[in-house]
């Protein structure tokens, strides 16, 4: 809403292609629609990659051809509409404006030709102009891949420059790493690192289903080869350039690096697939293929939940511990009496103390599969008490964890606000500032909605705090707001010598040097006083 | 800091480093190296899934002629194959029949493991050279309830005699069986 009102309040007697140049495509205005613009055609893009894979298979395209195809005429609709638009306002782009022909220009650009290549062929087969068969047709729509380049080219354009006279290895870093030179291909490769990852994770779910496995067999060996590639230089390049971070500098920091659980996951992600290529004919290593799940715990390093857990947990660790104790010997108490109520009347169920454990837990945890329950009046009434007791006992952990992932979310909020605050310290947030702050409100899952109140709300407190000190010049202009303020200064000089120790201060005033003679003339009057 | 004076910082900080060592070359080295490997070992899986692929074509070419013929049975004519429709025809007799060079299968081959076994009674580790093997197994009532079949190898000297439910697999890669159709001889 707020961008709608500020882009539509921009100055009056714009033309038609300038208020869309300015709405959609100017990118030097943070306030316009051009970010989302981008987004949704860097979505609708790799949604067509999506269906073009799917396409591939019979079992899968068949059916719904009817959807592939409306997909397809409205990418085809969406990228045509897009290629017009920037057609039509070409002459307001700062790269083609100062040209004789701007649109020509723009026309031989090498982002149109792309854009161009990726709608064209589908008109001219469309229109009959030109035959293309079904397999060519799908191999050109691979091209709307490259439409890609628009987003990517710039960005490492801009990695480029921030990263102008530094080492190779620091730019590797930058590029893995959020740094302040890393800028959005930073984020570019994150994303395309998080892609795969679910990617990859849906094949190996999707493998467990023998009737999918058996029609997509080389479509998830293909997967499975291109995530590991992908995955393997991400961790190389990871391990070769730690050393930049200052905790991994000194001694052995790649060994150290290299034993971090984020690091050792990105190794057991790659590991199963060299293993069961190399190894398949002499071990069955098909078990090997769940491991490939743990790739979803590669997302740790992309999100702060995780790490919040675990702050949690390490904070609430001796509560934890001490219920998980007391949880134990309710377990082993709970088994025991089950044991000796029960044995007797059920010796296949309740067997001994060991095998009765169980029963306990499923009994305790409020799980009940009713496999195993006890039958003996005595065993009934004491299995109702532990059941009780331990809905109480068992709830304790969860409960513990839950309010200290709570507390430890407040914790973080509160860095975040103290952070805002300096920011405030001029009375302006900045954009680059206001970025910082949505990426910590981000990583913290706080809404923009959420973090523009908070910025309202902090930017209100520094006001409040900044009225009790009025600017020197606002003072000098109004004597009678200078007669309060100089009222209130020697108030808080009476303050400050009610709470100090007046006997010493006394002697640090008559100390030669340690302060001049009005002030002590003004010290002596108030201690008089 | 904002985004150029960091930028500045960033630049002198490493003014007098060395743009690429011989340790960057080495990590480099090792990155192409593990790349290459991994596009080799994805190229060798891959052409062997294509082998499983073609294998599995084959099997679905075996359970075609075994159902066509199982209807042919059932409405009492022959197969057309002497070596299944005589009276005391045998699995092993019949099966063969019919990859011999005039068979209908004649063409069918192990493509994983071109020296191996046409034709195995399981997937057996042990045994390298059934890998890529067709595996033909017999259904049988499945305890208690008889409702469902389980199946198993059949025995070469068994007769072809009375209607069987029949299971086609084949062995693929890592040894495990994929199970192709179920039909009916």
């Amino acid at each position: 809403m707020q961008i709608a009102e500020q882009t539509t309040s921009a100055p009056k007697g714009l033309s038609l292609r300038q208020f869309v140049f300015a709405w959609l495509f100017d990118q030097n205005n943070e306030n316009n629609y051009h970010k989302q613009l981008d987004k949704y055609v860097v979505l609708l893009i790799i949604a067509n990659a999506i269906s073009l894979l799917a396409e591939q298979i019979p079992t899968v395209h068949d059916p719904y051809a009817g959807f592939f195809k409306a997909f397809e005429y409205f990418s085809l609709a969406v990228f045509s509409i897009e290629y017009l638009l920037r057609f039509y306002i070409a002459p307001e782009e700062p790269e083609f404006r100062d040209a004789a022909s701007p649109r020509l220009k723009y026309i031989l650009s090498g982002y149109a030709i792309i854009d161009l290549a990726a709608i064209l062929p589908f008109y001219l087969s469309i229109f009959g102009v030109i035959k293309i068969d079904l397999s060519m047709m799908r191999a050109l729509r691979l091209l709307r891949l490259a439409k890609l380049f628009r987003q990517v080219i710039p960005a490492m354009q801009e990695f480029r420059d921030l990263n102008r006279g530094r080492t190779f290895r620091q730019q590797v870093y930058s590029l893995l790493h959020p740094t302040e030179t890393s800028g959005r291909l930073q984020d570019m490769l994150d994303t395309f690192v998080v892609w795969w990852v679910f990617i990859s994770v849906v094949a190996v779910v999707l493998e467990s289903v023998e009737a999918i496995h058996f029609v997509l067999n080389v479509h998830f060996i293909v997967l499975d080869a291109v995530a590991v590639f992908i995955f393997s230089m991400e961790y190389i390049f990871r391990l070769y350039s730690c050393v930049e971070d200052p905790e991994f500098q000194k001694g052995m920091g790649r060994i150290r690096y290299a034993k971090t659980p984020i690091v050792v996951i990105d190794l057991l992600a790659i590991v199963p697939f060299f293993l069961e290529s190399l190894l398949h004919h002499l071990f069955d290593l098909r078990f090997l293929r769940i491991f490939r799940l743990m790739r979803l715990l590669k997302l740790t390093r992309y999100t702060t939940s995780t790490g919040t857990l675990l702050k949690a947990l390490k904070r609430e660790w001796p509560v934890i511990a001490a219920s998980t104790f007391i949880m134990l010997l309710l377990v082993v108490l709970t088994a025991s009496l089950g044991y000796l109520f029960e044995h007797e009347a059920q010796p296949d169920k309740f067997e001994n103390i060991p095998q009765s454990i169980y029963w306990a837990v499923v009994t305790l945890a409020s799980v009940g599969y009713g496999d195993i329950s006890p039958v003996t009046p005595v065993g009934r009434l004491m299995t109702i008490i532990m059941a009780l007791v331990g809905i109480g006992i068992f709830a304790v952990p969860a409960a513990v964890l839950s309010t200290a992932f709570n507390d430890q979310l407040h914790k973080d909020r509160e860095v975040m606000h103290n952070e805002l605050m300096t920011f405030l310290k001029d009375g302006e947030l900045s954009e680059e500032e206001h970025q910082i702050i949505l990426k910590q409100a981000a990583e913290l899952h706080i809404s923009v909605e959420e973090v523009e109140l908070l910025i309202e709300r902090v930017k209100l407190e520094h006001e409040e705090s900044k009225r009790g000190q009025l600017p020197m010049d606002s003072i000098a202009q109004h004597p009678e707001v200078a007669f309060e303020q100089f009222r209130t200064a020697i108030g808080n000089l009476r303050q400050i010598m009610s709470a100090g120790d007046k006997s010493q201060m006394q002697r640090l005033f008559e100390t030669p040097g340690r302060a001049t003679d009005d002030e002590r003339a003004v010290w002596r009057q108030l201690y008089k006083g | 800091m904002d985004q150029a004076s960091a930028t500045a910082h960033a630049q002198e900080t490493s003014a007098k480093e060395t743009y690429f060592t011989f340790i960057d070359f080495v990590f480099v080295a090792v990155a192409v190296v593990v790349g290459i490997l991994v596009i080799q070992l994805g190229a060798h899986t891959f052409t062997e899934g294509m082998h499983t692929e073609d294998t599995k074509a084959n099997g679905e070419r075996i359970a075609a002629w075994i159902e066509e013929a199982g209807k042919k049975r059932e409405a009492g004519e022959p197969t057309g194959i002497s070596a299944c429709d005589a009276e005391d025809a045998t699995w092993v007799a019949c099966r063969d029949a019919l990859v011999v060079k005039d068979g209908p299968l004649a063409t069918l081959k192990n493509i994983s493991h071109p020296g191996g076994k046409l034709f195995a009674p399981a997937c057996d580790r042990t045994q390298l050279d059934t890998l890529g093997a067709y595996i033909i197994e017999k259904g049988l009532p499945k305890p208690p309830d008889g409702a469902s079949l389980m199946y198993s190898a059949i025995a070469d000297n068994e007769p072809v005699k009375e209607p069987v439910p029949i299971r086609v697999a084949i062995c693929g890669r890592g040894y495990s069986q994929i199970n192709i159709r179920e039909v009916r001889f």
